[in-house]
């Protein structure tokens, strides 16, 4: 009876593991695109010389859009240049467009009670920190 | 007892599979943005022309802002400090970057480059600026921890922007 015991709790034990390994899997993959994703609002903001309304709003919409477990209020421009900056001659950094950009990834553990982890703690934020040479051309 | 051991095993097992598997993932994330970054320091680097040059019809890159401007994109984007020191946990040694620039004082178009150290290709059709970045070799649990982690990037010049 004591084995039989054991043996079901070892077993529902290592069920978590190939769940984690696919949750792990997922968070991998969704972590890539965002990076690219974010790199692409990036190169536009460069472009255009600050982030627009509809560069920000494009990001958010490509995000939530390609992954259900992500809302709008995970994808935050904590600080980035909304006033336009304009191509310099020299390297100066008043002209340059800046950014902070988080992404929260949800979902970090498949069974967070198991480590003692509350569902609103089950998450992590990638930052997206950066400042470049404007590309916009002053008048 | 024998089932205890059994188990033991097998949970340690997963857990060395797990956190094998998480690492790796780590370092392609790093290795995700190391290149994300090479793109943007080589990007920023051919803001930077030479007016003179420009004037006279030629592109030649103005290097020392250019070089200015790769160091401060590699270091902010990296999170690195002045040694630059990583702050990434399986990354132990300092990040070194190098670049090169290709321009109408030093090389015809089209150019093929190719690095020496990754393979990495591109055909050049103008002026461009070649960012290497080498993270060091990561710390893994199984195989490749004497491979440095090294991504490039080039970017060219657009008179067009």
């Amino acid at each position: 009876m004591n084995n039989y015991l054991i043996g079901i709790a070892v077993v529902l034990l290592l069920i978590t593991f190939p769940i984690q390994q696919a949750v792990e899997k997922y968070n991998n993959h969704k972590a890539i695109i965002v990076m690219k994703a974010v790199d692409y609002t990036i190169e536009v903001a460069v472009r255009e010389g600050y982030f627009t309304d509809a560069n920000q709003s494009d990001l958010v919409n490509r995000l939530t859009g390609a992954f259900a477990d992500l809302d709008t209020a995970d994808v935050e421009f904590v600080s980035v240049t909304e006033t336009p900056r304009y191509k310099t001659e020299l390297y100066d950094e008043t002209e340059l467009v800046e950014w902070t950009i988080r992404v929260r990834i949800n979902n970090v553990f498949a069974v967070p009670a198991l480590s003692g982890i509350t569902a609103e703690n089950n998450n992590y934020y990638l930052y997206f920190v950066g400042k470049m040479p404007s590309e916009r051309l002053a008048n | 007892m024998g089932i205890y051991i059994k188990g033991m095993g097998a949970i340690l097992l997963s857990v060395f599979v797990l956190v094998t598997m998480r690492i790796d993932n780590q370092i392609g994330q790093y290795d995700m943005r190391l290149k994300i970054t090479a793109t943007h320091a080589s990007h920023a680097a051919v803001n930077f022309e030479d007016r003179v040059q420009y004037g006279e019809g030629f592109i030649v890159f103005n290097q020392p802002e250019s070089i200015q401007a790769i160091d401060a994109v590699i270091k902010t984007e990296l999170f690195l400090d002045d040694t630059y020191n990583q702050p990434h946990k399986l990354f132990g040694s300092p990040l070194t970057y190098e670049y090169l620039f290709y321009d109408d004082s030093n090389q015809t178009f089209p150019y093929t480059y190719t690095d020496a150290v990754t393979g990495y290709t591109d055909t050049m059709g103008g002026p461009s600026v070649v960012v290497r970045i080498n993270a060091g070799p990561a710390t893994r649990l199984l195989f490749g921890n004497t491979h440095d982690i090294i991504r490039v990037s080039s970017y060219e010049y657009n008179e067009n922007r």
